[in-house]
């Protein structure tokens, strides 16, 4: 008796489970397909092909690839901070790169604005650089990383703490300089939660709306990416462009999501 | 023989916790010794700030004649064996104990040479291309042992080197470790909390608590006199008693807090058994018995107390609820952290001692 109802209830799970999916991810992504392809093949290459889809393109790659530099950077130097050292204000810094977790981003896309933006006490030292953050490629790539800087360090920080610093120091009684025991001790270990991280990160970075939103100024072929560029082609009533390069993010997004799933298996 | 290792007026604190306090020995050349203490009694840390893992507030730290302060671990000829021994876990066994000799730049033959010469000395030929985690525990042990060695260190650290092993493999393991140490010759110093471990395996104890050194001896020697109130209670198996009334033949004074009587100092006798001091013990009742294998510990019930004595399991049995002769040889009464020795004016000067 006991066992039929667990039956009954793990179909009962299976079938809403199954159910949201339907609804909520299948349906629309073979809606955006089905779209896209609607108007033939030629249509959606030549949506595909477009000058200025082809530059939101670069410009969604080269900021994801910032993104990606800056934050492996970033966040391996946090995760080995924040695990290895102690100091004051271990906590605060714990919590703050949490911070583009929980934070809209449209607000951190308005804070840069305001930060780096005509009205800031900074911008007079950046016009005199001859640098412009506000609606340039600089602010949609400071607008990527903000958003997607807390991804790597937060997957590495717990493989660092769980692994302890034995075999750290056991190196270090050898002799080993710093840079080797990173490299031959402790980067093994966090391997996979690294490269995990990266994963995430990218497929953040290319889909980030937002922040990017506010800082570009949408500027066609110049600071749109790609989300802003399928925002800008549903404006004009391009709806096959529109889910065409909408295509193109959900088959990037998807090449991720797999590799995402080989890397869990480690 | 040369002090080998010698700290000077170590201290060394984290925040408010003082971790080490006036720490002061010597230990000679070739020596095995133990760092005892419960936990938290900052053993680990002494034997941190040698391997140069921690560093001391003040005083000073000599191995061989030579303040190492300022040197880094890897400079003070060491080898360290960890608690989890730390073997590198993306390494085989070959590469963890070549490690450290590939640091110092020793030709790829050498090497190959000294580390099959280790392999043979832990006796874990064959396993060179496995990786720790293929491994048994007491493996792991030789594994960090033979790569704690492998450089020929001076002396060898070992922080609770049995902790992590299952009680069967750790009492083959202790004496592995003291025929292996012994046939090297190399100076040693290990971290235990367990007294038997530090009893069996050391030439010499330093006990530690709450900081300080208790007292630095022999085992036979720290075990016999102890020379404070702590280390009276951490050896043996004590019981603890408010005074010593009741028992017979001892000098009457009050100048102490507290009793202890250890199981050795105690015999039990059955009522019919012939005892040359009779008119010394006490009459009592058993209470408990339990069987240890080589012999039975008794408890027995004499007047208001509760003490606990032994017989081999070659004597006649006695059972619970049994009537029986206790004879109490000796007391260490303590006071503050003094101890000192009471023994039965009766049979002082004769061998009692089981």
């Amino acid at each position: 008796m006991q066992k039929k109802e667990n039956k009954v209830v793990k179909y009962i799970l299976i079938g809403i489970c199954v159910l949201f999916l339907f609804v909520m991810l299948v349906l629309p992504l073979c809606y955006i397909i089905s779209i896209a392809l609607g108007s033939g093949i030629k249509t959606y290459l030549v949506a595909i092909t477009d000058k200025y889809t082809i530059k939101a393109m670069k410009l969604t790659i080269i900021a994801t690839l910032w993104a990606l530099a800056v934050n492996m950077f970033f966040g391996l130097s946090a995760a080995w901070c924040l695990t290895r050292f102690d100091f004051r204000g271990k906590k605060v810094i714990s919590t703050l790169i949490d911070l583009p977790l929980t934070i809209s981003p449209v607000i951190a896309g308005l804070v840069f604005l305001l930060t780096y933006g005509r009205q800031s006490v900074l911008y007079p030292l950046f016009d005199e650089l001859g640098i412009s953050v506000i609606f340039a490629v600089p602010g949609v790539v400071l607008a990527t990383i903000f958003v997607t800087f807390p991804y790597i360090s937060r997957e590495i920080i717990p493989v660092l703490n769980t692994i302890g610093t034995n075999e750290e120091e056991a190196a270090a009684l050898m002799g080993m300089n710093g840079f080797t025991i990173f490299r031959k001790i402790t980067f093994p270990h966090i391997r996979w939660a690294f490269l995990f991280g990266v994963v995430l990160c990218t497929a953040r970075a290319m889909g980030e709306f937002g922040a990017v939103s506010v800082l570009s100024g949408h500027l066609r072929g110049l600071t749109n990416t790609l989300p802003l560029h399928v925002e800008v082609l549903y404006q004009g009533y391009d709806f096959t462009g529109a889910f065409a390069v909408s295509s193109l993010l959900v088959i990037m997004a998807v090449v991720i999501l797999i590799l995402r799933n080989i890397l869990e298996k480690k | 023989m040369p002090d080998f290792v010698t700290l000077k007026n170590i201290n060394k604190n984290y925040g408010d916790y003082h971790a080490s306090v006036d720490i002061n020995f010597n230990i000679k050349k070739g020596r095995l010794v133990a760092l005892l203490g419960p936990s938290g009694s900052g053993k680990t840390t002494i034997l941190r700030m040698i391997a140069g893992l921690e560093h001391p507030d003040s005083g000073e730290i000599l191995i061989d004649g030579k303040v190492v302060n300022d040197l880094p671990g890897s400079k003070r000829g060491i080898g360290f064996v960890f608690q989890n021994y730390a073997l590198f876990r993306y390494m085989t066994v070959y590469d963890n104990i070549a490690s450290g000799l590939k640091v110092m730049k020793m030709p790829k033959a050498q090497i190959r040479e000294r580390v099959s010469e280790l392999m043979k000395l832990v006796n874990l030929e064959g396993l060179e291309k496995r990786y720790p985690s293929e491994l048994s525990g007491g493996q792991r042990q030789r594994v960090a042992f033979a790569r704690a060695i492998a450089p020929n260190p001076q002396l060898l650290l070992l922080d609770e080197p049995f902790a992590a092993i299952d009680a069967k493999v750790r009492q083959e393991l202790r004496s592995w470790l003291r025929e292996m140490i012994t046939t090297l010759g190399i100076t040693s110093i290990f971290v235990t909390h367990d007294q038997d471990e530090a009893i069996e395996v050391s030439d010499e104890i330093i006990l530690t608590n709450k900081g300080r050194i208790e007292q630095i001896g022999t085992p036979a020697d720290i075990y016999a006199n102890p020379k404070t109130a702590f280390t009276a209670n951490f050896f043996g198996q004590n019981s603890v008693f408010p005074d010593y009334d009741g028992l017979r033949s001892f000098a009457e004074t009050a100048d102490y807090d507290q009793v202890l009587i250890r199981p050795e100092f105690v015999r039990i006798f059955k009522e019919n058994e012939p005892q040359q001091f009779s008119a010394t013990s006490s009459p009592g009742k058993v209470i408990k018995t339990v069987f240890r294998g080589d012999h039975f510990d008794i408890t027995v019930q004499v007047g208001d107390k509760i003490i606990v004595g032994a017989r081999t399991a070659g004597e006649t049995p006695v059972s619970v609820g049994e009537d029986v002769y206790v004879l109490v040889y000796r007391l260490l009464l303590t006071k503050g952290n003094d101890v000192s020795v009471l023994d039965n004016y009766v049979l002082m000067g004769d061998e009692v001692f089981m």
